[in-house]
């Protein structure tokens, strides 16, 4: 454990939480909020820290107290909240507290008091929310990382989830974005500065559809198309209860992972759940050509009767055409390691011109990292998903990977990179072993 | 006499309905006494008798909005609120009756409601100040706070709410969203200032 990570641990474990209820809920989320920052800021760093120690120092100063200050207000941290996320999806980098603490980030109330809502719904639908449901729980019972869910009852008897977004946070997004690009540029003298810029532009693009619930909405819809006659539930929406701000949808009763977990479950019934996250992380990936960038445990909810409830289709990436068959060509030419398509891939994933201009300690590293990735899907049979150093050699590409910084590569990259990372890391909370190849390749094989 | 009072009232309402129509049409800025008299027929002079300026005229329509903010405040208050909720659903429903001056409520409480001075030149905006803080009175009262019309506390609160309505009046978010946010944060801050984190409200929001 390196001296930040230890004095981080030490805060969090020093901090005396204030009894007062009210400043609570309202310090706990910015010291949430707050260390995601400190982690971020520690990743970049760790981008950009080379050459030039001292510039580089200072920036990251910079760097580190400007996103302290984004994270102290209050509900207005969505973009960082995201950021905490990613982070808690790699369990062998953080230690335990410290996952935990990112994932009650997912499950705290965040401080939106119902007057508030209250002037939301006014807004977005020109009542009160009692007066368009049956009832309305005026306290949130999940928080979303741009807002916080309550649960309502329709006049039909039907019980909804109510996702309500902070009011102004596109806005704000946007200029963290800035904030952030502006702090960036104090680092323009790295090479391939360029192409972090299209990082940023790709990540803000993303971000940005997120907080369009109409879009999320349109999204949703489609997912539970494909997934009718499966043993995934994707919610019902209620499209006269949705806005761009509003999102009423069907209530999933179930489970989170954590306790889910937290009962001991038996291997068969992990598998199961493993499979069917699997099977919704592959299926909407050839089906719909789509990347989930967000796959943490608060988008699975784990139904009693052994179904999958996969909620949250607000941060995506969908593959152009062409951009598509580049990545089933580079994925054919994986398995079957054709060296010459793999290096036709390499160049394009690049963004060179020829193989030649490749950069040779990037293109190990990145082979390292397909041969990693393919491994359960080479394995044929039941592979070991529990297994800690699979888990950490994943980690530790990673890291080498943050060390080499190498940013002259497709934006769409860190998105399938960061699911593919997300899987696996759910994998292993799940200590599963099942026959992933199959499922892998019957839905490849279906669908190109 | 009782003619003459009442044909007074339904000219004062005229000229009142007449200003908040061309106020919206054409800008305050570029409305003038002589476009409002004109507009409900009667002479510039006889306007005059009603309304010392154009800027009485808005600060009394700014007024009765403010006024009909109450009441909605009142109708939609459950009485379960925590402090910053019910602050904030006052301030919230009073704008929402603003709404139709956002554009320019600036200049109408410049002169209307003096910023500078503790006494305001026009009684109608002094009046719009008086009530506005007799509610926010009540309201902390009904938090246990006991705070004198004239105190710092009703100062600190009555800067932060020139604060919002600037900041409202030029917020060019999508439903002036920001303006949310900014009441809530003003609010909390004020709550939190007031009561020095030392009480202990029932949580409004628990996961547990
Ligand atoms: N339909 C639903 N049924 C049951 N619980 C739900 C439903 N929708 C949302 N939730 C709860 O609310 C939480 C947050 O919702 P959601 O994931 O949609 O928000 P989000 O804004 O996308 O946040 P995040 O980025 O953290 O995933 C979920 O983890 C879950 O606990």
């Amino acid at each position: 454990m390196n001296s930040l990570t230890e004095s981080i641990l030490s805060r969090v474990q020093t901090r005396k939480i204030p009894s007062s209820s009210f400043v609570r809920t309202w310090t706990l989320g910015s010291s949430h909020a707050k260390i995601a920052a400190r982690y971020f800021s520690y990743a970049i760093q760790k981008h950009f820290v080379e050459d030039e120690k001292k510039k580089d120092l200072y920036s990251h100063f910079q760097l580190q107290s400007a996103l302290q200050l984004l994270g102290t207000m209050g509900y207005l941290r969505g973009a960082i909240m995201k950021i905490g996320q990613l982070i808690a999806n790699l369990p062998q980098i953080m230690p335990g507290e410290l996952i935990e603490i990112f994932e009650s980030l997912q499950f705290e109330a965040p401080p939106m008091h119902y007057s508030l809502i209250r002037e939301v719904f006014l807004d977005e639908l020109g009542r009160d929310p009692e007066e368009i449901f049956a009832s309305f729980e005026k306290n949130a019972f999940a928080a979303a990382s741009l807002g916080q869910v309550h649960r309502a009852k329709l006049h039909n008897g039907k019980e909804v989830a109510v996702k309500v977004q902070y009011p102004n946070i596109a806005e704000t997004i946007e200029a963290d974005i800035k904030i952030l690009s502006v702090l960036l540029q104090t680092m323009r003298f790295k090479k391939d500065f360029q192409y972090l810029g299209a990082h940023v532009q790709d990540a803000k693009s993303v971000f940005l559809n997120e907080v369009d619930y109409l879009s999320e909405a349109a999204f949703m819809e489609k997912n539970r198309k494909i997934f009718t006659d499966s043993k995934i539930v994707v919610p019902r929406l209620y499209p006269e209860f949705t806005t761009t701000r509003v999102l009423t949808m069907e209530y999933l009763p179930g489970k989170h992972l954590q306790s889910f977990l937290a009962t001991n479950p038996p291997l068969s019934r992990r598998n199961h759940f493993a499979e069917l996250i699997s099977y919704s992380f592959v299926h909407s990936w050839f089906s719909l050509r789509t990347v989930y960038a967000d796959l943490h445990p608060g988008n699975f909810v784990l139904m009693q009767d052994g179904r999958l409830g996969f909620i949250d289709f607000g941060c995506y990436r969908q593959f152009d055409v062409e951009r598509w068959k580049l990545q089933v060509d580079g994925e054919l030419a994986m398995f079957q390691d054709d060296r010459d398509a793999l290096k036709f891939y390499l160049t394009r994933l690049a963004m060179r011109e020829t193989s030649a201009d490749l950069d040779p300690e990037w293109v190990d590293l990145f082979m390292r990292q397909l041969r990693w990735v393919i491994a359960p899907v080479l394995k044929t049979g039941p592979f070991d998903f529990s297994r800690t150093e699979y888990v950490k050699q994943g980690a530790d590409l990673l890291m080498e990977s943050v060390r080499q910084g190498h940013v002259r590569i497709d934006p769409f990259y860190n998105w399938s990179n960061r699911a593919l990372l997300g899987h696996r890391s759910l994998m292993y909370r799940l200590r599963c072993k099942f026959d992933y190849s199959s499922l892998y390749l019957t839905e490849m094989k279906q669908f190109t | 006499m009782r003619i003459t009072q009442e044909a007074k009232e339904k000219t004062r309402k005229s000229i009142l309905e007449a200003a908040e129509i061309l106020f919206a049409k054409q800008g305050f800025e570029k409305t003038t006494t002589r476009d409002i008299s004109a507009s409900c027929g009667i002479a510039k002079g006889t306007l005059f008798n009603y309304f010392k300026s154009k800027e009485t005229l808005a600060m009394t329509l700014v007024a009765q909005a403010m006024e009909s903010g109450r009441k909605m405040f009142e109708r939609r208050r459950t009485g379960k609120e925590i402090l910053v909720e019910e602050l904030f659903l006052f301030i919230a429903s009073e704008l929402r009756a603003l709404k139709t001056f956002r554009t320019y409520i600036g200049p109408v409480l410049a002169s209307g409601m003096s910023i500078f001075s503790k006494e305001s030149i026009c009684p109608e905006g002094e009046e719009a100040r008086r009530n506005h803080l007799k509610t926010i009175g009540k309201i902390l009262a009904n938090h246990g706070f006991e705070i004198e019309y004239n105190s710092i506390v009703i100062t600190l609160y009555w800067s932060l709410y020139l604060g919002i309505l600037a900041h409202w009046s030029k917020d060019k978010t999508p439903k002036q969203s920001e303006t949310l946010a900014l009441i809530d944060y003003s609010m909390h801050t004020f709550a939190n200032t007031i009561s020095s984190n030392t009480v202990v409200p029932e949580a409004f929001i628990c996961n547990e």
